[in-house]
């Protein structure tokens, strides 16, 4: 661990990252502490007001203070992240690393169901569970780690049938080591560096997924701040006033840009070869 | 300049560093290939002949963890002061390379054939059917039977030695005036190796290129090459043609090396080396050899021998040769 | 012959098929055929020796003794037992045994785990107890000339050469009866060449070990084995006693592989047999004779029926209508 860390800590662009998704979870967790205003209380005096010393990145149409918003609605993206990522990240690695090791009717399940739920667009799919849970923050969490699952299926199953023919498994196998063992031994930390890049983008796309079903009323409250309805909302005053997009959209570019880049460095400190490299 | 000179390789060093130490791989080597020559370069398990051929290559760099320095001139250019896009061009163009281990160079989920045929698309732009059927032919000529079929498969579906052999032919595809084997033949048995050793031949007649053959069979050695170099703790110790080398070897490593082979019929135990290699990072001052020498003396000890002039084209790096050649 | 008499380990009629290519309905329809019809035995404590030409199924053969793969048809006996019959439990115990030394050490070994791991995880899988294991693991590695401060690097820091006796400590370390060494010195410089097939030779006569030797080298099958196979196409061509396939080879197959062999002596002249004609496709196989093809003594009958594997002398095994006729 402390040699992976080691290895990681010459990677700038990675350690920045990092940097701002841990102060983006204490932005988080001590919201309430750091937000200079309310994020719900409206004024109608202050509607549309640009960045100023009282609201440093401006108001939006009902008067809310931008700034503190976006603070609140680190909260939600966060949770929106990680909980549906998760979902989708555990959920199909396991059927993937299944259907990839065992082969045979197994795999052709697997990989048909995964096929369907891939066939359709990621929003319509969303909407179509959303409809049927009906709206809340728990089932839009639940909706797109659904929708984000086929994919990781489908990277574990393609990166294990990649090494499932190598002949260091085999090696393995026949020196007496178990077959459950071999996969935790050296299928996982294998296909792990495909999984993680997509962990990342997934974290982006869960965030504007949030955005795009919120703004659809299917998602958490219109007033809820989330970064997402922000955006979304600003865009019909964006030309007026261009505050309220800019801010929103910083956080959320910012957000993905550091997860990815989070990936990338991760993904060159786990693989021995590169990670020797600069 | 000679215009005979294709490779000319002075004072090189390849160091891996890490915290603890440095592995000096490679230690001030230094050596010439003429064009149309074949050069062999043989050696103790691990002494340094592959990262030579990477440092040349520079598939090994200047960075955290890797040291190189020195110069390398192929056809009057330095390679070590080229950039990586201009490496890039020369690579697999006009040197080509045979890694020792060839699952390095090929990827396990492209098809022998399309990889094969990705050389002369990426450097002569060949059209994507011609590049096909010079892959093909590739493949016929290193004896693949069925070269159709094979060019569709995958690397974990050929043999040993077909995965050895694809690799050859990918390393000849783009026509290299310069040719890096490190290993090439040994999946290959005896009838297969002959075919591949007279294809290296061929083009070293027909093309007039280079070739540095890296072997452990001093029967390949005797078979092709014209000059060899012995390698020992990544420096060259021993130098000289062929017939000199194995008539009149003179460094004690290299009688050591020659005296090791096993030979049909004769079922006497091998005599390996006695002692140890050395530890690539702890080198003591003196003759890197002289633990094992039979013949060490004091100034072995202290004195690095450089390598020495004994005969016309025969150099050795050994104190016992040198005296030899003085007290004449 | 001793009717109780039971070899070690015994095959009949082994083959195995390997699909390449589909019809339409998504059937198999094509196959190489890597093992076609092998027969043979070993005793405890013999070396059988292994030679042919690349790809000509030794690899398969191997894997298809210790039950790596499993065969299209055929059966094999390992120490009494059919491994073909046995449970998932009693396999696994039985593995213990039955060891592969593989061809291709890099590819062997997984590249982010250390080579102090790898070296383990056998023991391991086993129960064997951390100390136990490094006792073992010390006294291998030192045996094979890996210093032990070299334990914690990757696999990519290691030289060919070091990477393969890394294999040879990992495979050993469970003490197996039987190891099959699929071209194990293939990448060792002669003197580390022949401390390693000292080291396999004095554990044979410590421990008793049965080798299956597989090797392109025919000076070190020469040196290894007692009783040596020729393999060709798929099939067992002619089988004996190492100094009989030496001395009086009979299979014209057997004879241009032996006249093949590159002497380490510069300017020597010698009468190759060079083979004519392309190496045959094992998905196409001639009818008839498989060498037939390529043979300088071919003749009508060979076209027309498969040569029987016949005892032409006691212990001498071949498979050739000409040898056999001439006999008559
Ligand atoms: N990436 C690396 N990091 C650290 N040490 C390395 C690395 N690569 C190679 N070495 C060490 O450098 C030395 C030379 O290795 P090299 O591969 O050049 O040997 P070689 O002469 O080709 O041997 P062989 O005949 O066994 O292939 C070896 O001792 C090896 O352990
Ligand atoms: N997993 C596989 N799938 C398909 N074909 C295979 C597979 N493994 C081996 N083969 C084929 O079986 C044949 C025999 O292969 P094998 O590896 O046994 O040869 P070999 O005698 O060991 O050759 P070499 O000396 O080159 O290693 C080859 O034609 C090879 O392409
Ligand atoms: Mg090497
Ligand atoms: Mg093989």
């Amino acid at each position: 661990m402390l040699k992976v860390w080691n290895r990681y800590r010459h990677n700038l662009l990675a350690v920045s990252g990092l940097a701002f998704i841990l102060l983006l979870i204490v932005i988080a967790i001590f919201a309430r502490q750091i937000a200079p205003h309310n994020p719900y209380t409206m004024s109608t005096a202050a509607r549309l007001t640009g960045p100023s010393s009282s609201h440093w990145f401006g108001t939006d149409q009902f008067g809310r203070d931008i700034l503190s918003r976006i603070i609140y609605g680190s909260r939600i993206s966060l949770q929106v992240g990680i909980i549906a990522v998760g979902f989708s990240f555990i959920v199909g690695t396991v059927m993937g690393v299944i259907a990839g090791y065992s082969g045979g009717w197994v795999d052709s399940l697997i990989s048909r169901i995964t096929d369907v739920l891939f066939a359709l667009p990621d929003i319509l799919l969303a909407l179509v569970i959303m409809a049927i849970l009906g709206p809340s923050l728990n089932n839009l969490m639940l909706a797109i780690g659904i929708v984000y699952t086929p994919i990781f299926s489908r990277i574990a199953r393609g990166a294990v049938l990649n090494i499932r023919d190598s002949l260091y498994i085999e090696a393995a196998y026949s020196m007496g080591v178990k077959k459950i063992k071999i996969l935790w031994h050296h299928i996982l930390p294998n296909i792990l560096s495909p999984l993680i890049v997509q962990v990342t983008l997934s974290f982006a796309f869960a965030i504007l997924s949030e955005a795009a079903l919120s703004f659809l009323g299917l998602g958490v409250s219109p007033d809820t701040p989330s970064w997402g309805i922000m955006l979304s909302s600003a865009k019909d005053w964006m030309e007026l006033s261009w505050w309220t997009a800019v801010f929103p959209g910083i956080a959320i570019t910012l957000a993905v840009f550091s997860f990815n880049s989070v990936g990338d460095g991760l993904r060159d400190v786990l693989d021995p070869r590169t990670g020797t490299g600069n | 300049m000679n215009d005979d000179l294709l490779l000319d390789v002075r004072h090189l060093k390849a160091y891996f560093r890490s915290k603890q130490r440095t592995v000096k791989a490679v230690d001030d080597l230094s050596f010439t290939l003429k064009k149309g020559e074949i050069l062999g370069l043989v050696g103790e398990s691990g002494c340094g002949k592959s990262t030579t051929t990477k440092a040349l290559l520079r598939l090994i760099g200047n960075q955290r963890k890797e040291y190189l320095e020195g110069e390398a001139f192929f056809e009057g250019e330095d390679l070590i002061k080229k950039s990586d896009k201009q490496m890039q061009k020369i690579r697999g163009n006009k040197i080509g390379f045979i890694a020792q281990n060839p699952m390095s160079s090929l990827n396990p989920v492209f098809t022998i054939g399309n990889q094969i045929a990705e050389v002369p698309q990426m450097h002569q732009r060949a059209a994507k059917n011609k590049a096909w059927s010079i892959a093909l032919k590739m493949l016929q000529k290193v004896g693949i039977s069925d070269h159709e079929t094979r060019a569709k498969q995958y690397a974990h579906q050929f043999s040993g030695g077909m995965k050895q052999r694809a690799v050859i032919a990918m390393a000849l595809a783009g026509n290299p005036s310069l040719l890096i084997a490190d290993e090439p033949t040994t999946a290959l048995d005896v009838t297969i190796q002959a075919q591949i050793l007279d294809l290296m031949v061929k083009l070293r007649d027909e093309t007039q290129a280079g070739v540095l053959l890296i072997t452990h069979d001093l029967g390949v050695v005797a078979e092709v090459c014209d000059r060899v170099a012995v390698m020992y703790a990544g420096k060259i110790v021993e130098q000289a043609p062929v017939d000199e080398l194995f008539h009149h070897p003179q460094h004690p490593y290299t009688k050591g090396l020659l005296a090791s082979m096993p030979k049909i019929g004769s079922r006497k135990k091998l005599i390996p080396i006695s002692g140890h290699p050395p530890n690539l990072y702890e080198m003591q001052g003196g003759c890197l050899f002289q633990e094992r020498c039979p013949f060490a003396f004091d100034r072995c000890k202290n004195v690095e021998p450089p390598l020495h002039k004994i005969a016309e084209n025969h150099q050795s790096a050994c104190h016992l040769s040198s005296e030899r050649m003085n007290s004449f | 012959m001793n009717r109780d008499y039971k070899p070690f380990i015994r095959v009949d009629h082994l083959k195995k098929y390997f699909p390449v290519a589909k019809n339409w309905r998504g059937k198999n329809s094509q196959y190489v055929k890597a093992v076609d019809d092998v027969s043979f035995s070993i005793d405890k404590g013999e070396t059988l020796g292994l030679v042919g030409e690349s790809g000509c199924g030794k690899s398969t053969t191997g894997r298809l003794l210790l039950h790596l793969l499993t065969p299209t048809s055929g059966s094999l006996f390992f120490d009494g037992q059919d491994l073909t019959q046995l449970s998932k439990q009693a396999l696994w115990q039985k593995r213990r045994e039955m060891q592969f030394i593989f061809q291709d050490p890099y590819a062997a070994l997984n590249p982010r785990m250390t080579i102090q791991d790898s070296l383990h995880e056998p023991l391991k899988a086993y129960g064997e107890d951390k100390r136990t294991r490094s006792e073992t693991i010390k006294t291998l590695i030192d045996a094979v000339g890996i210093p032990s401060q070299y334990l914690n690097r990757y696999p990519h820091e290691f030289s060919g050469g070091q990477l393969q006796r890394i294999g040879i400590a990992r495979s050993l370390a469970l003490k197996p009866k039987f190891v099959v060494a699929d071209e194990p010195v293939a990448a060792l410089d002669m003197s580390i060449q022949a401390q390693i097939l000292n080291l396999m030779k004095e554990l044979q006569h410590a421990f008793n070990y049965t080798y299956l030797f597989i090797s392109h080298d025919l000076s070190v099958i020469d040196y290894m084995s007692d009783r040596i196979g020729v393999m060709y196409l798929g099939k067992m061509v002619e089988l004996t006693d190492r100094d009989a396939l030496y001395q009086e080879p009979l299979h014209p197959y057997t004879q241009a592989l032996l006249s093949a062999i590159p002497i380490a002596e510069p300017q020597r002249s010698k009468n190759k047999i060079m083979l004519k004609g392309e190496i045959p496709s094992p998905v196409h196989p001639p009818s008839g004779c498989h060498f037939r093809t390529r043979c300088p003594f071919a003749k009508a009958i060979c076209a027309e029926k498969e040569p029987e594997w016949v005892e032409m002398k006691k212990g001498h095994y071949v498979a050739c209508h000409v040898v056999q006729e001439a006999h008559q």
